[in-house]
């Protein structure tokens, strides 16, 4: 089974509107083979329906202070452990509504967030499958698909 | 009246903390925290909650078998899931938990607060 990155890229855009109140811009759909991702604060958790995956999203520093600041409604600065929490909060909600839309049900695990500039996030094994980069405010939020590599023949 | 705020998130406590002060009218509510289920059945067995927000998935004891706990010792405290799960069975599962109310996240304020005034009435 396949899970459709497009589902949760809308997911990802109606969580920051509700959150944020910030409009965000998606990109086209990138695939991937492998590549390898980076980030300042990045969260990631598994789905799972007969195949597994993982879904990752990335924040920039300033996208990261940037949506703690909106809800809130105080500046924080990258040492704030709120700016971490609300990376995965994020992805939670991404998730969960993208569970919704999705035509086939998945289950989904606690998110693992870390934060420390320009880290790379390693997950399964495979690089990444697709991602998407979207715009908020000005700042980078990637979201992207990684796949457990097919078994050999 | 007391209610309890249970997520592992210190975000979405505060968002709900937030929500419920600015809405309440009349005597203010007392809030407290917590940020799991554990530690969230601590405070309820230790009695004076008069209601609890809490979220499905959280570490240590999540919110599915807080839920059961506090129905299995006879509790009728309303217990209103906020959670960013929509799988129906498991909103049905809820449900069967004993869970009073179940909210999507993102929460929009007004439906939390009108859910929290219609059970601490």
């Amino acid at each position: 089974m396949s899970y459709d990155l497009r589902t949760f890229v809308a997911a990802l855009q109606h969580t920051l509107q509700a959150l944020a109140q910030d409009e965000t811009h998606a990109g086209e759909i990138e695939e991937g083979s492998g590549s390898r991702i980076f980030a300042d604060v990045s969260a990631h958790l598994a789905i799972r329906n007969g195949g597994h995956g993982c879904v990752v999203i990335t924040f920039s520093e300033a996208a990261a202070c940037r949506l703690v600041q909106q809800v809130t409604g105080r500046e924080v600065t990258f040492d704030d452990a709120l700016v971490a929490d609300s990376v995965g909060e994020v992805l939670n909600m991404v998730v969960g509504h993208a569970q919704r839309k999705s035509p086939h049900r998945f289950s989904f695990a606690l998110p693992v967030i870390a934060k420390g500039r320009a880290h790379e996030v390693k997950v399964l094994s495979g690089g990444y499958a697709e991602r998407v980069v979207t715009e908020m405010a000005g700042h980078e939020v990637g979201l992207y698909l990684v796949m457990e590599p097919a078994p050999p023949p | 009246m007391t209610v309890l705020i249970v997520d592992d998130s210190a975000m979405m406590r505060g968002i709900i903390k937030q929500v419920l002060q600015s809405h309440q009218t009349g005597a203010a509510l007392e809030i407290r925290e917590a940020d799991n289920g554990e530690a969230a059945w601590d405070i309820v067995q230790q009695g004076g909650t008069d209601l609890v927000v809490l979220d499905m998935n959280m570490p240590v004891l999540d919110g599915l078998e807080f839920v059961r706990r506090v129905r299995a010792r006879g509790l009728t405290i309303p217990l209103i899931m906020v959670s960013a799960v929509t799988d129906e069975e498991k909103i049905y599962e809820a449900g069967v938990a004993g869970v009073t109310a179940y909210l999507e996240k993102p929460i929009r304020g007004s439906e939390l607060w009108e859910t929290v005034r219609e059970y601490l009435q």
